[in-house]
């Protein structure tokens, strides 16, 4: 997230409303319903497939 | 007549148990075991369906799901195959997409226009005009198409599991079966799946006569059986694929979605048509179709045939039905070095005439286009093109085709398996697996039978490494090699046409030809353009003739071509298959069977069964609710609102989480008050809202919509997550039930339940007390929504029931009555208070629905504030209004979603209307133009009818804008 008190209106909207398509490895937020976690996932999306799973507090280790 | 030949080894049928079953009206008898088609076939009838744009008598084609000819329904079902579908006593079944009967069905001139409905005929003669599209299509849906579905019919519910496997072996033939047995010794859970009734694939039905084959089919058999965990089940098809091997299993009366860790598919291939003038006629089938006939149900395909071969797989056809009796006329080899082997002289000595490098350029029909009576040869050229002249004739009553096969890759494609067509053997053949999943045998290309066993154990050895439990070896499987199973271009023109090359969608030789020709001349508008391969069968027996055509017609070779990926299902499945229950379980709250005893009449509120209003007997509805209104008003009432969401919150970083997740400020709440609170998402919209209560420094209880409970429980956590904060979140909605006792006798009837001291000094408004009611610890809030004074009670869900009998009674006197989500609903309009998503919606900001009190955008951050601060700036393109209608106004009543229209234009709807018995008049609550909003403005608004009414724009609250009432100390 950009620094909000810092940005200019037009990178803010930018911000919010666009999001980068274009296939690629996603860090994509998952959450288990059963167990209720939050998880992330690294998604290749062009592959559609899914290379790990890891908790968001793992993430420095896993990069 | 009687076409069942002797008891054969391995037949699927059992003699000894007849079935009685009509068909078209006529009763017939079959075996046990026997589907209409055999059975049918047996008992001399050779018409078992229609076709779908031509009408033309359709029999037995590929008798491997590849087709769609026999198209039945019943009483109870339709388009069922009639060429697969088992017979059941009494069974009563007809074909579809007939006019009149089978038989002489009235649609049959339709055949003799064909040279009138071009390819694209209907997209090009009835698009203009517009208007008459619907009549168009109406009369065209009566003549095409297949069965009609009885929508009165009683929903027949199939069964839905889940199933777990380490690996999923699809299709027993010898390679499939070859495989589980390699897997056995590793200890993995393993399922062969077949979608025919017996396993065996091929070795159940090729070459029988010579008996090899059935005695290594049983060899294999008792091998599977003697490991444990091997389960074999028939009568299952896999039809559909998704992500991370999870496949669609579907039985008659079952579908599983099942887990494998690894995929082996050994699913064979479907055997291709040849395509010559009325290749369509009943008798004309595949050769790989007759050997089922034969092998399977023991009943003769023809009596005197016509092979047309393409390779060594139909000189053994002739050997098989020779030996079952059937006359072998000749045997017609595409090619013109022929065979050129043991095959061919074996063929030779049964005294068959072999002709080499010729095509059937026509199959002579019947007089009712219902048999076959011969075939007309000619010779092939160079090019694979028929020559006029020398022509030779022969007498036949069928034609078996063995010119080619296709694999049958679905589940691979599904599986992003990429396939290549190879030039060597003349078909598509894997070329890389995706991960864990794994082809053998004949689909991957391996024919020979002692190579479809290796290659089945090699992918066996290689599933079973995949998953981990034994080394990985190096697995070398069988080469591809031999000459090719498939002709290049087994396709002959006709000036008469009738030529087919998709049975399902009555695509002609010519269709194609002309699409390619107005430059449809890729396969994906080659197949919208033509309908090719969009019939039932979705192309297994024509989307490759069609590449062919399209390959020779570019002038290009069928390297780097593709077809298309069929999605699932695979095969056709019934809408029960797919329709059922939501997995999703119906909520009731602890009360409900309290509510039910008081004749409340229940809606759905998202998952939730609630209390719409409590019947009383000779009173409306509308009554009911306004008896319920005005006891709140006068006496007291009760409402059940276990529904909120509820969510415990402790922790020291719980007032940053609060203060950057709602608009307001929670920092200097006192400890034992509450605070409404207003959530927005990052654009501003308002998207959820609740009672915020702080029970301690450092211990928050907080109230959600009934919708949102989840989803706002399910973003708390992520933030807590991403913002590193130390929270801790309990989602309590179940835990505790929650009810508000609310009128001015509502502290009456509560003191002498509680230890909570109620008096309005010691628990003002908007308080919060910790204590019991009726000896159910509780919590307790005095909250504002229904504009009186009011406890909310909030206790664990299994004290719910014992609280509210004691309530219920000490209110009695009191006139204390129960109201449901309608007086809420009514009650809450009358003191103006908004509900998420009813009056607001995907895009609703603050601003527009008169919240702004409770943004304070001069906090260091909330969600949504920096967009808010954009938005802030701008024009308001539509603000939230009460209005209310004069109070003697008539019906017609304005409804939910009704248009403020102004100068034409749509400038906002209502979103909440209703009868307020307090008031004797009909209030609201509506968008409009900025310009409009102003007390004293009026709304035009219009009715379901097209009517307009006229609405005063008005003060909000509507009722008590002091909130005197909710304050009072009595």
């Amino acid at each position: 997230m950009p620094d909000p008190d810092k940005v200019s209106d037009e990178v803010w909207a930018d911000y919010v409303f666009n999001r980068a398509g274009e296939p690629g490895i996603k860090h994509e937020w998952w959450y288990h319903l059963s167990s209720g976690t939050w998880f992330i996932a690294e998604h290749d999306t062009v592959k559609d497939v899914f290379i790990k799973t890891y908790l968001h507090q793992d993430m420095n280790e896993n990069e | 007549m009687s076409e069942r030949l002797e008891k054969l080894h391995g037949e699927w049928i059992d003699r000894s148990r007849p079935i009685h079953f009509q068909f078209e009206g006529e009763s017939y008898t079959g075996y046990a075991g026997d589907t209409i088609g055999s059975a049918l076939w047996a008992n001399g009838v050779h018409v078992l369906g229609r076709s779908f744009k031509y009408h033309r008598p359709r029999g037995i084609f590929g008798f491997a799901d590849i087709d769609c000819n026999a198209m039945v329904e019943s009483d109870s079902a339709t388009n069922m195959r009639a060429d697969l579908t088992p017979i059941e006593e009494g069974m009563s079944v007809r074909a579809v997409n007939t006019l009149g009967n089978l038989k002489k069905d009235r649609l049959r001139f339709l055949d003799y226009f064909g040279a009138f409905t071009p390819v694209g005929f209907y997209y090009k003669a009835f698009h203009t005009p517009k208007r008459l599209f619907p009549f168009y299509e109406n009369q065209i849906r009566k003549i095409a198409g297949l069965g009609k579905v009885d929508t009165q019919k009683p929903m027949k519910s199939v069964i839905k599991d889940y199933g777990f496997c380490d690996i999923l072996i699809i299709g027993s033939g010898p390679a499939g079966l070859s495989a589980a047995i390699e897997t056995a010794a590793s200890g993995a859970k393993v399922l062969i799946i077949d979608e025919n009734p017996h396993p065996g694939g091929t070795l159940s039905y090729r070459y029988n006569n010579q008996g090899r084959e059935i005695d290594l089919l049983n060899q294999l058999l008792e091998k599977v059986k003697t490991c444990k965990n091997i389960q074999l089940q028939s009568s299952t098809l896999a039809s559909g694929y998704y992500a991370d091997h999870w496949i669609c299993l579907t039985s008659k009366e079952r579908m599983t979605k099942l887990r494998a860790r690894s995929v082996i598919v050994a699913s064979g291939c479907y055997e291709q048509p040849a395509v010559f003038h009325n290749n369509d006629l009943p008798g004309v089938m595949l050769a790989s179709a007759a050997l089922r006939l034969i092998n399977h149900y023991a009943v003769k395909p023809f009596r005197h045939v016509v092979i047309l071969a393409a390779n060594a797989d139909g000189y053994r056809c002739a050997l098989d039905f020779h030996e079952a009796g059937i006359h072998v006329v000749s045997l017609v080899d595409l090619r013109r070095e022929g065979e050129q082997s043991e095959l061919e002289r074996q063929v030779k000595g049964l005294g068959i005439t072999v002709y080499r490098g010729h095509f059937i350029y026509e199959a002579i029909a019947g007089r009712m286009k219902d048999s076959v009576q011969g075939v007309i040869l000619r010779d092939l050229d160079a090019d694979i093109i028929a020559n006029e002249g020398s022509e030779i004739k022969l007498s036949c009553d069928g034609v078996a085709m063995s010119v080619g096969w296709t694999p049958a890759d679905g589940i691979l494609r599904q599986g992003n398996t990429r396939m290549e067509y190879d030039t060597g053997l003349e078909q598509f053949l894997p070329v890389e697996c995706a991960n864990g999943m794994f082809a053998a045998g004949r689909v991957n290309g391996i024919y020979a039978l002692e190579d479809q066993l290796e290659d089945g154990r090699c992918a066996g050895a290689e599933a079973t490494a995949f998953i981990g439990l034994t080394k990985p070896g190096k697995s070398k499987r069988p080469p591809r090699e031999g000459s090719p199973q498939s002709h290049p271009h087994p396709i002959s023109d006709h000036p008469k046409g009738k030529n087919f090359i998709d049975l399902d969608e009555d695509v002609q030789l010519k269709d194609i030809v002309n699409s390619i020709k107005e430059g449809y001349d890729s396969p994906e508008l080659l197949k919208r353009y033509s309908t090719l391969g969009m019939g039932p069968s979705q192309g297994k027996h024509s989307n490759l003739l069609a590449l062919r055509m399209v390959a020779r017609m570019r002038g290009e070779t069928m390297m780097g071509k593709q077809i298309t990926t069929a999605r699932p299902f695979t095969s056709p499945i019934s809408m029960g298959h797919l329709a059922g229950r939501i997995f999703t379980p119906l909520r009731r709250t602890s009360l409900h069977d309290r509510h039910e005893a008081l004749g409340a009449k229940f809606m759905y509120a998202g998952n939730w069964l609630r209390p719409e209003y409590y019947t009383i007997d000779g009173l409306t509805r509308s009554q009911c609710i306004e008896a319920e209104v005005q006891n709140v008003r006068e006496r007291i009432g009760i409402v059940d609102q276990g529904t909120l969401g509820k969510i415990e919150i402790s922790g020291p970083d719980v007032v940053p989480l609060l203060e950057r997740v709602y608009t307001g400020r929670f920092a200097k709440l006192k400890i034992g008050m509450t605070r409404y609170g207003l959530m927005c998402d990052e654009s501003g919209v308002i998207i959820d809202d609740g009672v915020i209560s702080r029970l301690a420094e450092d211990r928050y209880y907080i109230s959600t919509t009934s919708s949102g409970s989840d989803a706002v429980y399910q973003a708390l956590q992520r933030l807590v997550i991403e913002w590193k904060l130390e929270v801790i979140l309990v989602n309590a909605t179940s835990t505790y039930c929650a009810m508000n006792l609310a009128g001015p006798h509502a502290r009456k009837v509560l003191q002498p339940l509680t230890d909570v001291n109620l008096d309005q000094n010691a628990f003002p408004y908007l308080g919060i007390r910790e204590g019991s009611v009726a000896d159910v610890p509780a919590r307790l809030s005095r909250v504002g929504f229904v504009g009186e004074l009011g406890y909310e009670i909030h206790l664990p869900a299994d004290g719910a029931i014992a609280a509210w009998d004691v309530i219920m009674e000490a209110g009695r006197d009191y006139g204390l009555c129960p109201f449901g989500v309608e007086a809420q609903r009514m009650l809450r309009l009358e003191k103006g208070h908004i509900i998420v998503s009813q009056d607001t919606d995907g895009l609703t900001l603050p601003f527009e629905a008169g919240m702004n009190w409770a943004i304070k955008m001069d906090k260091p951050f909330f969600i949504g504030q920096r967009s808010l601060s954009i938005v802030e700036k701008k024009q308001r393109e539509r603000i939230l209004v009460g209005f209310s209608l004069p109070e003697n106004y008539q019906s017609p009543e304005p409804k939910e979603c009704n248009l403020v229209i102004k100068n034409g234009e749509m400038k906002g709807r209502i979103t909440s209307i209703g009868f307020s018995p307090t008031l004797g008049r009909l209030i609201g609550l509506a968008y409009t133009d900025p310009e409009d909003s102003d007390v004293g403005s009026i709304l035009r608004i219009k009715l379901d009818d097209g009517s307009f009414v006229k609405a005063n724009v008005v003060k909000t609250p509507f009722y008590d804008p002091e909130n005197s009432r909710q304050r009072v100390s009595e």
